[in-house]
C-alpha cells in the first residue's frame, strides 16, 4: 500500500487542490493556481502546502502527527471560515480527498485488492477535527469583535468608570436602528465623562 | 432523500458561473458588508436623502430621480477632474493590476480585481458618454445604471480601502483611489454613504474630532496620560492646550488620544516633547488629524480639513507639527494646500531643536513627527536606550498613505533602528511601496465589518506571520492611527502573539528623559526586561 500511496502522491495532491479550487471562480483559480509567490498569493500557496501536509500525514504508514495535521486544517479552515462559504462548503474539502484517492488508485486497488477502510476512517477523523476548528475560527471572529469595540474606547470607559454592557454589542440593525451601539460615543460616554 | 456528496455541497455560485460578471447581483450578507448611514450624521453636514435604511432592504428609499442625480454628477465630475476622464478612457486591460488587490486576493472575489472594480463605473460611463457604448452596450462594455448597479458600486466602492496598491503596478498609472472616491461621491448624491464614514463625519465637523469628545473630555484624556507618563517616569509632563502663542500647534489622529494601544504612541509624543522643551500646544478644537470627509466627497475633506488652519491662525503659531496618521497625511500632503491654502499667515517650518527647515512642507507648513525625530536623533538631539524594548522583536508595516502618498519610508525605519536592537523587515512584495493594506482603511474599519476586513487584511497577516514564524517577531509597529486600531483584532485572528504599537511608543520606552527615576515597567505598565543601570547613572 505505501509504496502505491507514495507513488502517487504528487497527483493526489494536485488533483485534491483542483477539487478544493472548484469552489473559487474561475478568473480566481486562474490566480490561485498560477501564481506561486507566498506573498502575492497567500489563499492559493497555504492551501496547496497545507493539502500536501495532510497527504504526506494521513496517507502515510504511520497514525499521521496530530499537531502537524491541525497545523495543516487550521491554516486551510482559518481562510476558508472567513471567507463567503457555507459552513459545509467551506469544509467540503475534507470529504473531496475520498473520491480523489478512488479515483486516482482505482487501477492498484483492482488489481491488489487493496482496503480503503483505514484511509476512509482517518478522513471522517479529519472532518469532525476540522468542524472544532471551523467553529473555534468563528468563535474567534465574534470574540475579537467585541474586544476591538472594547479597545476603541477603553480610555475613556476607564477614565469615567464605565464598562460597555452585553448588549451594547447587539448585531441587530433594528437594534442599531433604536439604539446605536456604534461609534456613538454621547450615550457611552458623555454621562461619565460629565461625572468625572 | 438522498444526501448531497461533498462537491454537491460547494455553491453552484462558486462554480464556473454561466453568466457575465455584469449579470451577478450583489448580496448583502451580515458581516461582509457596512451599515448605510443613519438620517441624523446625514442631516448633521446637509447631506442629501437623510433616511433609516439598510443595505438589506429590498427599497433604499432612493429620490425618485436618483440616476439622473448620479449621472449628472458624473458628467460634472468628468469636467471638474481630468484624470477622471482619462482613467475612464485609458485602461487597456492588461490585466497588471487585477492581482494585486488585497481584497482580491483574500475574498477570491473578482469584482475585487482592481480593474473590475473600475468597471463597475466605467460600464455605465460606456454607456451614457461614449457613442460606441451608446449604440453597442454590452457588446462595447456598456450598461445601464439600475438599482442593481447602484447596489454593487456600494457594495464594492466600500470595499476598496483606497490605498492605490494596485496602481503601483499599473502602466498607466490609473488610480483607483480616485475612481472609488468618485463613486462614493456619486453614491452620496443619493444618500448611500456608510455609517461608519458619516457619524465621524458629523461627529467631526460638531466638535473637531471622530469620537465627537468635547474639549474638557479631551483634555481630561491628555492629562491622563500626564498621570501615566508621571507613574511610570516620575517625570510630570505639563501640556498646554489652546495656547495662543506657541510656536507649534501639534494635531493628532484621535484614535490616538482615546483608543489601545494608539493612547502609548500619545504619551511617546508627549514624553519627547517634553525632553526637548518644545514650545507646543494641543488645540481641542482642531483635535483630530484624521479626515473622513476623503472618504465623502472632495467638499468634505475640504471643509473638515479647514479647521487646522484656522487654528493655527487663531492661535497665531509659527507651523504645524502632525502626529501618526495615515489618510490625515494624504490629506496634507495632496490635498490641503490647494483645498485651503495657502497659509501664508505661517512660516515654513523649521525644527527648533536643529534649524532643519523642512522644505519639503515649506507650502503646506505642517511637518510629520517622524520626520521631526528623525532628524533630532540624526542630530543627537536625544539620548536613546534601545535596551528597553528589548524584549520586542520588531518589523514595520508601511501603512499606504505615508508609503505611498508621501514617500514616507525611512524615516519611520530609522527610529525603530534606534529605539531598538531587533528589527526584522517583511518580505521586499509586500513593504515599502508595494505595501499590503490593513483591509480596513477608507472607513472600513467598522467592527460589523468584521469578517471582510480579515479577509482584506489576509496579504498583510501573512507576510506579518512569515516574519513571526521565522525571526519570533512579536511587535507590528505602525505609523498610523487606524492601522493601531485595527492590526490588533487582524493578528489576533492570523498571528496570534503579535502586538502592535505606533514608532513613538517605541520612542518613549527609549528616551532617556533628565531626571527621571528608574523605569521598571514600558509606557504599557509591562515589567522592562533589563535593569535600565546605565540611563539611570546617566539621569
Ligand atoms: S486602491 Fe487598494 S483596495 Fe482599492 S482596488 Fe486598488 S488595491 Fe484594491
Ligand atoms: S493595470 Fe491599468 S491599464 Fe492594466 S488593467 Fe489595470 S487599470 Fe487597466
Amino acid at each position: 500500500m505505501q509504496a502505491i500511496v507514495t507513488a502517487h502522491k504528487k497527483v493526489i495532491i494536485d488533483k485534491w487542490y483542483q477539487a478544493v479550487l472548484v469552489s473559487y471562480p474561475p478568473e480566481t483559480v486562474r490566480f490561485l493556481r498560477g501564481e506561486g509567490d507566498q506573498f502575492a498569493n497567500p489563499v492559493g500557496t497555504t492551501i496547496y502546502r497545507s493539502l500536501q501536509g495532510l497527504v504526506e500525514e494521513i496517507l502515510g504508514d504511520s497514525k499521521g502527527d496530530k499537531e502537524k495535521i491541525t497545523t495543516c486544517l487550521d491554516a486551510i479552515i482559518r481562510i476558508r471560515a472567513i471567507q463567503d462559504f457555507t459552513p459545509s462548503a467551506a469544509l467540503a474539502f475534507i470529504l473531496q480527498l475520498k473520491p480523489v484517492v478512488r479515483g486516482e488508485l482505482a487501477a492498484a486497488i483492482q488489481e491488489k485488492d487493496l482496503s480503503l477502510a483505514e484511509l476512509d476512517r482517518r478522513i471522517d477523523d479529519l472532518a469532525l477535527m476540522a468542524f472544532d476548528i471551523y467553529m473555534q475560527c468563528r468563535e474567534q471572529l465574534y470574540a475579537i469583535r467585541v474586544k476591538e469595540i472594547k479597545a476603541r474606547t477603553s480610555r475613556l470607559l476607564q477614565r469615567a468608570n464605565l464598562s460597555l454592557q452585553p448588549d451594547c454589542f447587539s448585531d441587530s440593525e433594528t437594534d442599531r436602528r433604536q439604539e446605536p451601539a456604534q461609534l456613538t460615543p454621547r450615550p457611552l460616554t458623555q454621562p461619565g465623562i460629565a461625572g468625572t | 432523500m438522498a444526501l448531497p456528496k461533498p462537491e454537491e455541497l460547494v455553491p453552484k455560485s462558486y462554480q464556473p458561473p454561466p453568466t457575465d460578471w455584469m449579470d451577478i447581483p450583489v448580496k448583502f450578507r451580515r458581516g461582509t458588508y457596512l451599515y448605510g448611514a443613519r438620517a441624523k450624521n446625514l442631516e448633521a453636514v446637509g447631506l442629501p436623502n437623510p433616511r433609516e435604511w439598510s443595505p438589506e432592504d429590498e427599497d433604499w428609499k432612493l429620490p425618485a430621480n436618483w440616476q439622473e442625480i448620479i449621472l449628472e454628477g458624473l458628467r460634472e465630475r468628468l469636467g471638474r477632474f481630468r484624470s477622471l476622464q482619462i482613467f475612464m478612457d485609458c485602461c487597456v486591460r492588461c490585466g497588471a493590476c487585477a492581482d494585486k488587490c488585497h481584497f482580491f486576493i483574500g475574498t477570491g472575489d473578482p469584482k475585487n480585481m482592481p480593474v473590475l472594480r473600475a468597471e463597475l463605473l466605467r460600464s455605465v460611463y460606456r454607456r451614457e458618454f461614449t457613442t460606441a457604448g451608446k449604440l453597442m452596450g454590452k457588446l462595447f462594455g456598456a450598461r445601464e445604471l439600475t438599482v442593481d448597479v447602484l447596489k454593487e458600486w456600494y457594495y464594492y466602492f466600500f470595499q476598496c480601502t483606497e490605498c492605490r496598491r494596485c496602481s503601483v503596478f499599473c502602466p498607466f498609472g490609473i488610480d483607483m483611489a480616485e475612481i472609488t472616491m468618485i463613486g462614493r461621491e456619486l453614491l452620496n448624491l443619493v444618500g448611500c454613504n456608510i455609517d461608519w464614514i458619516a457619524a465621524p463625519v458629523a461627529n467631526c465637523y460638531r466638535t473637531g474630532n471622530h469620537v465627537g469628545i468635547e474639549p474638557h473630555a479631551f483634555k481630561d484624556m491628555v492629562d491622563f496620560c500626564v498621570d501615566e507618563i508621571e507613574n511610570i517616569t516620575g517625570i510630570r509632563i505639563e501640556p498646554s492646550y489652546n495656547r495662543k502663542g506657541a510656536e507649534i500647534l501639534f494635531i493628532a489622529p484621535s484614535g490616538d488620544v482615546f483608543a489601545d494601544p494608539g493612547i502609548y504612541t500619545l504619551m511617546g509624543y508627549m514624553m519627547l516633547f517634553h525632553e526637548i522643551g518644545l514650545d507646543y500646544t494641543f488645540s481641542t478644537y482642531a483635535s483630530e488629524g484624521g479626515n473622513f470627509g476623503l472618504f465623502t466627497s472632495h467638499e468634505m475633506m475640504k471643509r473638515l480639513n479647514a479647521k487646522m488652519y484656522a487654528e493655527a491662525k487663531r492661535l497665531g503659531v509659527k507651523w504645524i507639527l502632525g502626529g501618526e496618521c495615515g489618510h490625515m497625511w494624504r490629506v496634507i500632503n495632496q490635498y490641503m494646500d490647494t483645498m485651503n491654502g495657502p497659509a501664508d499667515f505661517l512660516e515654513e517650518p523649521v525644527s527648533p531643536l536643529t534649524g532643519t527647515r523642512f522644505t519639503n512642507a515649506s507650502s503646506t507648513k505642517m511637518v510629520h513627527i517622524v520626520e521631526f525625530t528623525a532628524d533630532l536623533i540624526r542630530n543627537n538631539k536625544i539620548k536613546l536606550d534601545p535596551g528597553r524594548n528589548d524584549h520586542l522583536k520588531v518589523t514595520f508595516h508601511d501603512s499606504c498613505n505615508p508609503a505611498r502618498a508621501m514617500g514616507l519610508l525611512e524615516e519611520p525605519r530609522y527610529i525603530i533602528k534606534n529605539t531598538c536592537r531587533h528589527f526584522y523587515e517583511m518580505p521586499e512584495n509586500t513593504i515599502r511601496e508595494q505595501t499590503f493594506c490593513c483591509g480596513s482603511g477608507a472607513g472600513l474599519n467598522s467592527d460589523e465589518y468584521m469578517e471582510m476586513r480579515l479577509r482584506g487584511g489576509l496579504p498583510r497577516a501573512n507576510a506579518v506571520k512569515y516574519v513571526h514564524d521565522k525571526y519570533g517577531v512579536n511587535m507590528l509597529a505602525c505609523i498610523c492611527a487606524i492601522d493601531r486600531v485595527v492590526f490588533p483584532a487582524l493578528m489576533d485572528y492570523w498571528v496570534p502573539g503579535v502586538g502592535v504599537t505606533g514608532v513613538h511608543e517605541l520612542l518613549g520606552n527609549a528616551l532617556v528623559m533628565r531626571g527621571e527615576s528608574l523605569r521598571e515597567t514600558d509606557l504599557r505598565g509591562e515589567p522592562l526586561p533589563v535593569n535600565d543601570g546605565e540611563a539611570k547613572e546617566d539621569a
